[in-house]
């Protein structure tokens, strides 16, 4: 009997040890697996990004040496590009200023009064609409209406032959298809971002207004002009060119430089709108970083 | 002076041949070929064979993997992309299907981009130009219309033309005559034969060498100078005289019930 009772002990131990060791062999195979696909990750985000480093330089290398070539083809194509990314967003810019002022401007103003802190109203505005919301709503805007158009049509030319037809023609395929859409993205960023700011900055006093905020137009205005400094104007061209550089490369590395799989084109899509966010909110941080070691 | 003798306006040596869907993958390697001025080369060889991919590498549209390609006696590996683009201004490529039009711009837009891009010459002077080609090519009524407004079998007609707008010395056709009937079948051979011989009526003047891609090869046979065959068993190259003797498989194929031997 105590043989038994032995012999039974030793037997849930051993079933136990084996069921730990399975238990640690599936950790740590769950663990090999994470590791492997991590590490797969980080080079694949690596060769992306080298690849993008790459594509970049070779933009602005062909910007600059093909600068004034072949104006009558390309520059219709630079006025189109423009088109698309500054006046026909026009609309949707206007109303997510009025959006903006009312949101940030309207109701910041109203509860800086409340409190009698009216006089940092105009700081308030430079910091947070001219400064920062201003940049990212604009680029935000490009991204999702001109980004992924770029990338959906690139792909499409690019599966349709139209890249081989232009190599063959003697025609710079970037020449043609990237900086158009370059020129095109960094001018509607900027001139987008300009027009948000002031539209944000006018709608809100005009939302402050109707709560009967006791704040006249020029003391705003007035406010608006003494927190304002010259490196803020560098600061939001830099933040404007920036974000329509990321943008604007971006997806056309994704429309032209990345294998082509014709089921893959949403996805890609996808991870161009994906990357064009985390580099522009990261060249946000940067260039705050700079502006206010600057400062210091 | 033997074409032997001459120099040769396009040359492979040893070249491999990638395939153009994968880019990575060599679909043919040890080509030597070698073509000169006046000459009028048919390439042939069942579907899938690489004729495309071998046509876009001779052109120095698509790079060789391995070997040098040489274009008008300069070796493309040390050239830049800028006097790549200039020698490839010498050669009209037509591309197979329809054609790789862009289908933004209308039809006078697409014969004339390189003329434009190059050139930069007047949309007026331009459309002129492009008319010329157009009347030729019997696509003068839809010279404003869209790609997608026009019949298919005309889309090729304005690559020929967009090919031929900036004078080319040599000129590529790939498979000009998939799909289309009879009628239309003989309609490029006879402008073809137009473009290369008739110096007169043909409005490319330059042109002097013509290599032509097909998938039927019965309807050439009694106009073309050279053949060049591709199959499985490698590619082969032939004078219109030494067709009759050979008994390459492929050639048995493409030129059934033409001799009575086949």
């Amino acid at each position: 009997m105590i043989l038994d009772d032995l012999f039974l002990d030793f037997k849930i131990e051993m079933a136990e040890s084996v069921e730990q060791s399975e238990i640690e062999e599936k950790s740590s195979g769950v663990i090999a697996r994470i590791s492997e696909k991590l590490s797969e990750y980080i080079f694949y985000s690596f060769d992306t990004f080298k690849g993008f480093i790459a594509f970049t330089l070779i933009s602005l290398g062909v910007l600059i040496k093909k600068f004034g070539k072949a104006k009558c083809v390309i520059y219709p194509l630079i006025q189109q590009q423009i088109r698309r990314c500054g006046v026909s967003l026009l609309p949707i810019v206007i109303f997510l200023s009025l959006a903006l002022g009312f949101l940030v401007v309207g109701q910041t103003v109203a509860l800086l009064s409340r409190f009698g802190v009216k006089d940092l109203a105009g700081v308030l505005m430079v910091a947070a609409v001219v400064r920062e919301l201003g940049p990212i709503a604009a680029a935000f805007i490009i991204m999702a209406r001109v980004g992924t158009a770029i990338v959906i049509e690139l792909s499409t030319s690019r599966a349709l032959g139209e890249v081989e037809t232009l190599e063959a023609l003697g025609i710079d395929p970037v020449h043609y298809f990237v900086i158009p859409r370059l020129i095109g993205v960094i001018s509607g960023t900027i001139s987008l971002t300009v027009y948000l700011v002031i539209g944000a900055l006018l709608s809100g006093y005009l939302f402050a207004f109707i709560q009967d905020v006791p704040l006249e137009p020029w003391e705003y205005l007035k406010q608006i002009g003494d927190a304002l400094i010259w490196s803020d104007f560098l600061l939001i061209f830099l933040k404007a060119c920036g974000f329509g550089l990321i943008i604007s490369v971006t997806a056309c590395y994704y429309g032209l430089a990345k294998p082509l799989n014709l089921n893959m084109i949403s996805k890609t899509a996808t991870s161009a709108i994906m990357q064009s966010i985390i580099g522009c909110v990261l060249l946000d941080g940067i260039l705050i970083f700079i502006y206010f070691v600057m400062l210091s | 002076m033997s074409n032997e003798e001459s120099l040769a306006v396009i040359e492979l040596r040893d070249v491999s041949i990638l395939s153009p869907r994968t880019t990575d993958e060599i679909i043919a390697r040890g080509i030597n070929w070698s073509i000169y001025e006046n000459d009028f080369w048919v390439v042939c060889g069942l579907s899938g064979a690489g004729k495309t991919a071998l046509m876009l590498t001779a052109a120095g549209i698509q790079k060789p993997a391995e070997g040098d390609l040489f274009i008008f006696g300069k070796n493309i590996k040390y050239l830049s992309e800028d006097e790549l683009a200039g020698l490839r201004l010498k050669i009209g490529f037509v591309f197979e299907g329809r054609g790789n039009l862009f289908h933004d711009l209308t039809i006078g837009q697409n014969i004339v981009l390189p003329l434009r891009y190059h050139l930069e010459c007047s949309a007026k002077v331009a459309k002129e130009k492009a008319m010329v080609f157009a009347e030729f090519l019997g696509i003068e009524q839809y010279i404003d219309s869209y790609p997608n407004e026009i019949p298919p079998y005309l889309l090729s007609r304005v690559t020929l033309a967009r090919a031929l707008i900036t004078e080319p010395k040599i000129l590529f056709v790939d498979n000009p005559m998939r799909s289309l009937d009879v009628s239309q079948e003989r309609w490029w051979i006879e402008k073809l034969l137009i473009l290369l011989k008739d110096n007169k009526n043909s409005p490319a003047k330059q042109l002097t060498t013509l290599i032509v891609a097909v998938s039927d090869l019965r309807l050439w046979i009694n106009h073309i100078h050279k053949i060049a065959v591709l199959s499985s068993n490698g590619y082969k190259y032939f004078s219109r005289d030494e067709i009759k003797e050979d008994v390459d498989s492929t050639l048995k194929e493409l030129l059934v019930g033409v001799f009575k031997n086949y």
